[in-house]
């Protein structure tokens, strides 16, 4: 008979222990290969070196897909206001996700709306007599606005102030004033005072604005105050909204509010304002404006021929540059002007009427894109060179509502027609759609001051800051020169270079007055009101999230891997653009801005854009975490291989000693054991990798037939490695084994007085067997703990260190499969063992039994042999996971502690439930047969 | 098929003119790879209260199949089995692990615990049942010099000899007081002057406590010295002494 036959004698005749082998090898085989497959993550990396010590006020910015612009992808340089300049992309379910990610202190989400120009009536007449006397006066109120620190100016439209001690009477449909003079009732051709309405450009006229139209042509009847003669101020707001909570959390803006009240929760309400039904949105507003304005302005007093040129209804366009006395002179401040406005958006009832209503009026929306850039050459150096693009007036057009009357609009802004570096869009209030809850309108809640605002850093000051607008400032002495040695402010042109940062904010709660259900139109694209187009994507408002993540100090390896970890959860849970702003600080650019419309001339300025500190990529990278799971349920396969080989070299001394009687050398001995356990393994490989690859075909999973083929090495390595000692053992076999009884005789002598007793003596009767079923049952208890103590203390993740370096863990799916296939080997080693017990003490159980143990004595002492062996291995597992947790994590909480406490129940629990097939076993043992076989 | 008749005769002491042990129809038969062996075949015994009764046949004639049957170690295809008034084949759980308990049982091949000293071999029975230790206990050492161990209680009992190995089973036997005393070939794996004293020993034991002395051999000179001998062949009973 040669090796190999009673190499297969031996399979077959051992059938239930080779199965055993088998199955084990099997399972815990293609559990590796399928897990393995999972081995490989999407991995957040971040590269680069952070010199800065400085935080900002969030270490990750969410983005939508698609809003970088080349220069970021390349460079990592971020421009200025790019914060304003993307319009939705990301869902509320999408910020609500990033909420719930383990580690996420804050996520404050920002939903760019647009811009929105309030206006205010400044009177310019406080200090002139506009008193008609018995007679009729004509005045013209001349204005000039400065912008770019008084680098570009334009005059403004002309306001006329008729003022008459007649009588006027009014055509109220037309809104036109009557005089009768000489018997005559002529038509003046402007708007009674007491009417307080503001004729602006006709509509059909804006496409070719001019300085010759008309600011305003007002009749008044008897004395007028200073108020009758005035500018009408607009100043363009960043309307953003927010998460109120999480805006305070984060940015402090709660904690920056000067008066007034912060914003709630509440949804929009309806009102009626100026005679309109209007949705009333909670507004919060900048205590100072972010633009740079001034205005001068002369008032004249015409002559008496002007006088009776509009008393004979010829209208006021001969009279726009006729010479006059000038009566008053004087200048805006901005300021002024400003609070202004915040006055009429706090009291609705304000005495300036219905530019008390144009000042909280937001039905009309505007949107700036991107600036472009071309590089180029100056003096060398390489510059940026803004790029104009076409001036869009005609965002600004108002159509007529109902019956073609005017309506009350938008003030085009000062600078309109400068020089235009962004595209503009135009969203307006579809008045004609009556069935709508009316237009939105501020529902002033409170100012803030954004000085005020924690952590106005140098970092915040660039534009990844939220509520500051970029720095501008003059490249050379010349520019700067040009510029007042002030930085260039933003413009009211919206359109312009410089953007203002937010000066409005509403709640995320007030975005459906401005969604497309809200009837907007875009005066461009769509041709008639009516056609919905809307400024806020319903679908996905939010533009950008700013988060701040937990337990982060500062720019330290630890600070910076917890950021790693959470922006990894993000991009893998959303696919949005995440960036890590640690280690983000301001690059000075140099940019050329062409000359202006308004008198400015060509600057090169210096702008403060974002270079990033750190780099984000994506990459697909081994897990190696959790390749150290799936190898550890090989490596508890191999403590169950081991047992079981050993098992069975120890079950067939006597039949190796006879071998060895026979005069077979132990390298023989060795390969009759080996090579049986080599092909237990190598089918168990086959199988193996048929089950895994099997189970990757019918989950989706990627298990290639290559990564399948992975079983059978795994098995071979496995079981060789499990079987060496015990073949080695078989080696040792002498020919007196043949003769010796198989009874293994303790060193001394044992006196137990109980049934745990006798099970202590049992379980420590072949202690190796017993140590590495514990071994098993060690190594899945610390597996279970440490991933259980992240999962339910750190909620999936945690950052430590480990021997020096910053580690990050993140719990997969796969991790829990691996430990949850782990626990399973374990237990399978503990019934295992008891199995071996059962099979090889048989004629002591049997002999228990004849003497008069019941069944249930017999439970209690397999039962405590398999307690001994879960209580230990749970110990040591428990112990385990502590050392682990507390080195990486450096400090061990309560929470911890009990997680790792339930892991060591959780590991005694399965060496009990583990005894439970063994122990059934007991009432089948043949008792008659074993107390009488040889 | 002559079914003899059952064996009605009473001897020594103890229980003494009762049946201790009453068989009817017992049939066991054991499955093999080829063939069926018929172990017991419709056997029909009476062992009178306090009697020795010697059971003899050729290997695998069935003598220890009569033996663990009736010590309940095995269940019978067919038939019944009374001892003291109890029917033994109808025992489960609890009863049935009693009923083990109240008899006493000696194997050829000794079959102590090799982990446990001679005195725990002896208590053995009574481990589980914390009442009964310290009493058994007593009576261990007791028994153990009886059985001539005195001043062995201590050693590990697979470090004694083949007889006082057989000895310390002896001393497990009747650590319970058995009304029954069921041997397997007892003196099967010793020599003869162990064997003998072993034999001496159960004769001793039946004179002094009256215990019913059931045992297997297949050595006529031993089995002679019993007050009654049945022989079985296949199975089946040939006949008595």
């Amino acid at each position: 008979m040669g090796l190999l036959e009673i190499v297969w004698a031996q399979v077959i005749r051992r059938g239930s222990r080779s199965l055993a082998l088998f199955l084990g090898l099997l399972v815990a085989c293609a559990g590796f290969t399928v897990l393995t497959a999972q081995s490989r993550s999407q991995e957040l990396v971040t590269r680069g070196k952070v010199t800065t010590a400085g935080r900002s006020a969030y270490d990750i910015l969410v983005r939508p897909q698609g809003v970088q612009l080349p220069m970021e992808k390349k460079g990592g340089l971020v421009q200025a206001g790019f914060l304003s300049g993307i319009h939705g992309g990301i869902s509320l379910a999408q910020w609500h996700q990033i909420e719930k990610i383990q580690g996420v202190e804050v996520a404050a989400p920002v939903a760019v709306i647009g811009y929105v120009v309030p206006r205010v009536a400044v009177p310019a007449a406080k200090h002139v007599n506009l008193n008609p006397g018995n007679g009729s006066k004509l005045f013209r109120l001349d204005t000039t606005w400065h912008t770019d620190n008084g680098a570009s100016t334009e005059d403004g439209r002309p306001s006329f102030l008729y003022v008459t001690s007649g009588n006027l009477t009014t055509n109220a449909t037309q809104s036109i004033a009557y005089q009768t003079i000489d018997g005559v009732r002529r038509k003046i051709l402007a708007v009674p005072t007491t009417n307080q309405v503001t004729v602006h450009s006709p509509p059909t006229q804006v496409s070719a604005l001019t300085k010759t139209q008309y600011e305003s042509i007002v009749a008044g009847d008897g004395p007028q105050s200073g108020s009758a003669l005035g500018a009408v101020v607009g100043f363009p707001f960043l309307l953003e909204a927010v998460d109120p909570a999480a805006e305070a959390k984060l940015a402090g803006l709660k904690g920056a509010m000067v008066s007034g009240k912060y914003l709630g929760s509440g949804n929009i309400s309806t009102a009626v304002v100026g005679g309109q039904s209007s949705q009333q949105v909670p507004v919060v507003v900048a205590s100072s404006p972010a633009t740079h304005i001034s205005l001068s302005y002369k008032i004249q007093e015409l002559s008496s021929s002007a006088v009776r040129h509009v008393q004979l209804g010829k209208g006021f366009d001969s009279l726009l540059n006729s010479p006059g006395v000038t009566v008053g002179s004087g200048s805006f401040n901005q300021d002024a002007a400003y609070q202004e406005l915040l006055r009429a958006m706090k009291n609705p009832g304000s005495a300036l009427g219905d530019t008390g209503f144009a000042a909280r009026d937001l039905s009309d929306m505007y949107v700036a894109g991107p600036t472009s850039y071309t590089g180029k050459s100056l003096s060398g150096a390489k510059v940026l060179a803004a790029q104009p693009q076409r001036t869009n007036l005609g965002v600004w057009q108002e159509p007529p509502a109902g019956g073609g009357s005017f309506t009350i609009g938008s003030i085009v802004p000062a600078g309109a027609d400068d020089t235009a570096f962004r595209n503009l869009t135009g969203y307006q209030w579809d008045t004609t759609n009556t069935s709508r809850l009316g237009s939105p309108t501020v529902a002033y809640q409170g100012t803030f001051d954004a000085s005020r605002l924690p952590g106005y850093s140098a970092l915040t000051r660039v534009p990844l800051g939220t509520y500051a607008s970029t720095v501008v400032t003059g490249a050379t002495a010349k520019d700067r020169k040009i510029l007042g040695d002030k930085a260039l402010p933003p413009s009211p042109n919206i359109a312009g270079y410089v953007q203002p940062a937010p000066l409005m904010i509403t709640s995320l709660s007030s975005l459906p007055a401005f969604e497309s259900g809200s009837a907007f139109w875009n005066p461009v694209t769509t041709d008639k009101p009516g056609t919905a187009a809307s400024p806020v994507n319903a679908a996905a408002p939010i533009s950008s999230i700013r988060i701040r993540v937990n337990g982060v100090t500062g720019v330290g390896a630890a600070s910076r891997a917890r950021v790693r970890l959470v922006a990894q959860q993000i991009e893998a849970k959303t696919h949005l653009l995440v960036d890590v702003t640690i280690g983000s600080s301001p690059a000075p650019q140099t940019i050329v801005l062409p000359a202006g419309e308004h008198g400015r001339p060509q600057l090169t300025l210096h702008e403060n854009w974002v270079k990033k500190g750190v780099t984000v990529a994506i990459l697909t990278a081994v897990d190696k975490k959790s390749v150290a799971l799936f190898l550890l349920v090989l490596v508890v396969c191999a403590l169950f291989v081991a047992n079981t080989v050993a098992a069975s070299v120890r079950a067939r001394r006597t039949e190796l000693g006879v071998l060895a009687c026979l005069g077979w050398r132990k390298s023989r001995l060795v390969a009759l054991v080996g090579i049986e356990i080599a092909g237990v393994a190598l089918a168990a490989g086959i199988g193996g990798g048929l089950i895994a690859w099997a189970a990757g075909s019918a989950f989706g999973l990627p298990v290639s037939p290559g990564r399948a083929a992975l079983a059978i090495p795994a098995a071979l390595i496995v079981a060789l490695v499990a079987g060496v000692i015990p073949a080695v053992s078989a080696a040792q076999a002498s020919p007196m084994e043949a003769v010796q009884p198989q009874v293994s005789v303790p060193r001394r002598a044992s006196s137990p007085h109980t049934v745990i007793g006798l099970g202590w003596v049992n379980a420590t009767r072949r202690p190796g067997r017993s140590v590495l079923a514990a071994a098993g049952l060690a190594i899945a208890v610390a597996a279970l703990g440490v991933i259980a103590g992240i999962l339910t203390v750190f909620r999936g993740n945690v950052v430590g260190t480990l021997l020096g370096n910053t580690v990050s863990v993140e719990v997969r799916g796969s991790d829990k499969a691996a430990v949850i296939a782990i626990l399973i080997l374990a237990g399978i080693g503990v019934a295992n063992v008891l199995f071996l017990e059962i099979r090889e003490r048989g004629t002591e159980l049997a002999t228990l039994q004849a003497i008069g143990w019941r069944e249930s004595d017999l439970t209690a002492l397999l039962l405590t042999e398999g307690v001994l062996i879960g209580v230990a291995g749970s110990v040591v597992g428990a112990g385990l996971a502590l050392v682990i947790l507390a080195v990486v994590i450096g400090s061990l909480s309560t929470g911890l502690v009990w997680s790792v406490l339930v892991a060591a129940l959780i590991g005694i629990v399965i060496s009990v439930a583990a005894t439970i097939p063994p122990v059934a076993t007991i009432r089948r043992l043949p008792t008659a047969t074993l107390l009488t076989e040889e | 098929m002559t079914t003899p008749t059952p064996d009605t005769a009473t001897t020594g002491t103890g229980d003494s003119g009762q049946v201790a042990v009453r068989v009817r129809g017992l049939i066991k038969k054991f499955a093999t790879l080829d063939a069926t062996i018929t172990a017991a075949d419709d056997i029909d015994l009476d062992i009178p209260a306090g009697s020795i009764t010697a059971v003899t046949g050729a290997s695998g004639s069935g003598k220890s199949t009569l033996l663990h049957l009736i010590g309940a170690l095995d269940a019978p295809d067919a038939g019944t089995i009374e001892v003291f008034g109890t029917t033994v084949s109808q025992l489960h759980g609890r009863a049935l692990a009693d009923y083990r308990g109240s008899i006493g049982f000696v194997f050829q091949r000794f079959n102590l615990l090799p982990t446990l000293t001679v005195l725990d071999n002896v208590t053995a029975a009574a481990l589980p049942r914390h009442r009964r230790r310290a009493d058994t206990k007593e009576r261990a050492h007791d028994l153990l010099a009886a059985v001539g161990l005195n001043g062995r209680e201590h050693t590990l009992a697979t470090r004694l000899s083949g007889g006082q190995q057989q000895r310390v089973a002896i001393a497990r036997a009747l650590i319970n007081e058995p009304r029954l005393l069921l041997a397997d070939e007892p003196t099967g794996n010793l020599d003869s002057t162990t064997g003998t004293g072993i034999v001496e020993l159960l004769f001793d034991l039946r004179e002094q406590r009256g215990t019913t002395i059931l045992f297997a051999t297949h050595d006529p000179t031993l089995a002679r010295r019993a007050d009654r001998t049945i022989s079985i062949k296949d199975g089946q009973l040939q006949g008595r002494e």
